[in-house]
């Protein structure tokens, strides 16, 4: 992991049922190595070019979640908005992820 | 009647079926009718009934169903995201479950079915005996309930900040109401005609929890998920009487939802602010309900319906034009400018910044 750019990722959660916004910003540089590398893991996985590519505006449902997410590593930068049926499986374990660290225990 | 309607996946244009609909025979009709019920093009719907309602009679079907009743099927998720595996567990008329999301579902598809057909005999979501289908159990803490076209999907809360969502009959009038709406209006769902379209489950959805209480509208209380926050007794998502004031939780934050156009929230959130500022429409039809009185559904409702109904409302629908549509709904319905009701809905309007 040394040596790798620190990963930056601001998420907004928006609408659901509720309407209600969760908001989870992430720096690796600042989390223990397991909780970092996890993350990575997770970045790793995500299509981030086929993301942007399929998704035209983010699909509106009734009552499903908004997705606004910003990626940055070193010079990548990946910026979605997606509708929750629009995120990929790949793409949700690293969602669901951030918004656990995001809810206070 | 088992499963979906059994029809036939015509390649006939909706129009060509219209006309089989006007001048077929019974059995042709009946055929023609209920392709077009469940033929994905929602226009076709609207100009379906709009067919039917010049015509008279509601109901040209008779050997499929005589209306009246709700066919309700409740599944399963198993707590995965995948509907398609999910398990049946109640199906239309079986006993209680034991199981508190799967029988609140099916009490509550009951009760939405039941509002819509004893206050404006509308039979289901597509006014064609549609079955209800309500999937439980969705997902792992998932919080968070919707309809995703054909169905409702419901999650069981994480438990410490959300409860399950079908905890709240009228979270599962919202629910179903968006079927209604995307059958009727098919309002965008994005900035005001998106947040039209929240307000109108939200009132359809306080309607359902109204008529299964037998509640007048000054006995209401006007509240949408209310028990849905977790530990928080008295506190709701959303408040139809006072807009901002549903919620103050220490983790979740404050209402936001604003009760007059001088506060609309300019948002790219939550699809342009469609949950926040369907505070200002929710809030005139509590005004005009409850200066109307009596049972919010028969009046102030009929209105709310009717005027969703109303083939001039467009999809992209501002607030200003869905306001100058219940005024014309409530004058169609019989009540002139000098009646108690006009003027009730004209004042709502009003109050909440749109003068008509």
């Amino acid at each position: 992991m040394t040596g790798e750019d620190p990963i930056h990722i601001d998420l907004e959660r928006s609408g659901g049922f509720a309407g209600m916004s969760l908001r989870a910003s992430v720096d690796t540089s600042r989390l223990p190595p397991d909780e970092a590398g996890t993350i990575a893991e997770l970045v790793d996985r995500v299509d981030f070019g086929a993301l942007a590519a399929g998704a035209g505006a983010p699909a509106r449902a009734p009552d499903r979640f908004q997705y606004d997410l910003v990626v940055r590593r070193g010079k990548e930068r990946h910026a979605l908005s997606l509708g929750e049926s629009q995120v990929t499986p790949e793409l949700r374990s690293l969602l669901d992820h951030l918004v656990a660290l995001a809810r206070p225990r | 009647m088992t499963g979906h309607h059994h029809a036939i996946r015509c390649i006939l244009p909706p129009d060509v079926l219209e006309r089989v609909v006007l001048h077929g025979d019974e059995e042709e009709r009946e055929r023609a009718l209920r392709t077009l019920a469940t033929d994905q093009s929602l226009r076709s719907v609207r100009a379906q009934n709009a067919i039917l309602q010049a015509q008279g009679p509601r109901r040209l079907n008779p050997h499929v169903t005589e209306g009246g009743t709700p066919v309700r099927t409740v599944l399963d998720c198993g707590h995965t995201q995948d509907p398609a595996r999910a398990r049946i567990v109640r199906t239309e008329g079986d006993p209680a479950t034991g199981d508190s999301a799967a029988d609140e579902a099916y009490d509550g598809l009951g009760a939405t079915y039941g509002l819509f057909w004893n206050a404006y005999e509308r039979d289901s979501i597509d006014d064609n005996g549609l079955q209800l289908k309500g999937y439980v159990h969705y997902g792992d803490g998932y919080d968070n309930a919707f309809w995703d076209g054909q169905e409702m999907i419901f999650g069981d809360g994480d438990g410490r900040l959300f409860n399950r969502f079908t905890i709240s009959v009228d979270v599962i009038g919202h629910e179903l109401t968006h079927g209604v709406t995307e059958v009727e209006a098919s309002l965008v769902y994005y900035r005001q005609p998106g947040a039209l379209n929240e307000s109108v489950s939200d009132v359809f959805g306080s309607l359902v929890k109204q008529h299964a209480l037998g509640q007048e509208a000054d006995e209401a209380d006007w509240l949408i998920g209310a028990g849905l926050i977790a530990d928080a007794p008295g506190q709701a998502l959303r408040s139809m009487k006072a807009p901002g004031t549903a919620y103050d939780h220490p983790l979740l934050g404050k209402d936001g939802q604003p009760a007059h156009m001088r506060d609309y929230v300019q948002t790219t959130a939550d699809n342009g602010g469609v949950h926040t500022n369907s505070g200002i429409p929710n809030h005139a039809f509590y005004l005009a309900a409850v200066n109307i009185g009596g049972y919010a559904w028969e009046r102030a409702g009929r209105i709310w319906y009717d005027a969703l109904r109303d083939q001039r409302l467009q999809p992209t629908a501002q607030f200003r034009t869905f306001a100058r549509t219940t005024l014309r709904a409530t004058q169609r319905l019989g009540f002139d400018t000098a009646s108690t009701e006009y003027k009730a809905v004209h004042e709502a309007w009003a109050q909440v910044g749109l003068k008509l």
